[in-house]
């Protein structure tokens, strides 16, 4: 098992390596699932599947507007927390499949878990971050955004000094959230090898718990990257807020920060 | 050296991620016992935390794995 993904095929210019190939797997079923579950749901034909989607949307859609304190930017901001959610979510369990490590082609596997590639977590945190931010240049102006972390040091000694670690933090959030992910989910796949690797012929009765203990992973793994989604973007609007009317607003804040703090360890 | 590189990389992490997670559990543990009512909140919250320890744990197994093969 190699830490990078492989290159497989070419179409194209594209290389495209083994992740890729359960990526697209994965697209096209979450696709799919909400298509048929928005589908279901306009024509009030509700089946199990389509319920359960419903009742898991619901479920986050009341943790984001708990976070960020307003019906209406919990509207906003959910489309894309929750799609990552389900992308996410349907990528970790497609994971555990067996076929995974023994189709292989030109002598390399030809599927590897999404998250089991750096490449995807860091365009995942790439585009957590750039929402995170286009909503506080929103709330706030770019100079207001920038004023954050740069601020002028000779009239305001501790701010400065504050916004610089600020700057640090969200270097430090950046990559924690990527790594965390890819490390979970990479871990998670070693684990099932190593434990193949030395219960040979008893695997069969060995690895089905620490497959249900993966699938948890990949839910709690999917359910954390939509909410230090919904608290990143929350950090950067509650800063202005906090002044205007406190209150609420200062609540959703505080609980933000705490969340957030204990992520940036 | 790189087996201990490994070994350490890996207990080390390992060894203070699991200090993190029995705090974290004795928290939460203890909130039950204060108010048994919001058993649920707590359980949650107590999940999140955990995760959050484990990573650094997770971290530090990844990257031992890649001292020990991309060596």
């Amino acid at each position: 098992m190699s830490v990078m993904a492989e290159h497989v095929f070419d179409i194209g210019p594209i290389h495209v390596s083994n992740s890729m190939v359960l990526g697209a797997i994965g697209w096209t079923v979450t696709f799919w699932l909400l298509i048929r579950t928005a589908r279901r749901i306009g024509a009030r034909r509700y089946d199990r599947l389509s319920l359960a989607v419903l009742w898991a949307y619901e479920y986050l859609f009341n943790t984001a507007e708990e976070v960020l304190g307003s019906r209406e930017l919990a509207l906003k901001i959910t489309p894309i927390a929750i799609t990552m959610f389900f992308f996410i979510l349907v990528n970790n369990w497609l994971e555990i499949l067996p076929l995974l490590g023994t189709v292989t082609w030109h002598n390399t596997p030809l599927f590897r878990g999404l998250a089991a590639d750096l490449n995807f977590t860091f365009a995942l945190a790439v585009v957590t971050f750039a929402t995170a931010h286009i909503w506080a240049i929103r709330k706030l102006g770019f100079f207001g955004n920038l004023k954050r972390y740069f601020r002028n040091p000779f009239k305001d000694v501790l701010g400065a000094f504050e916004g610089f670690l600020e700057l640090i933090a969200e270097f430090s959030r950046f990559i924690a959230l990527s790594m965390r992910l890819f490390g979970n989910i990479f871990g998670g796949e070693v684990l099932i090898a190593v434990m193949a690797f030395i219960t040979s012929y008893f695997s069969v009765i060995a690895l089905p718990p620490f497959m249900l203990f993966e699938l948890f992973i990949g839910l709690i793994q999917a359910y954390i990257f939509f909410m230090l989604t919904v608290v990143f973007v929350s950090l950067g609007i509650a800063h202005n807020e906090a002044h205007a009317t406190p209150g609420v607003e200062e609540e959703a804040a505080q609980q933000a920060g705490s969340l957030a703090a204990g992520e940036a360890t | 050296m790189d087996q201990l590189a490994f070994g350490l990389t890996y207990s080390i992490a390992g060894g203070l991620a699991a200090v993190g997670v029995g705090l974290v559990g004795a928290a939460a543990v203890a909130a039950v016992g204060r108010n048994p009512d919001a058993i649920g909140t707590i359980r949650t919250m107590m999940i999140l935390a955990m995760s959050f320890v484990d990573a650094l744990a997770i971290i530090g197994l990844v990257v031992a794995l890649i001292i020990k093969f991309l060596h």
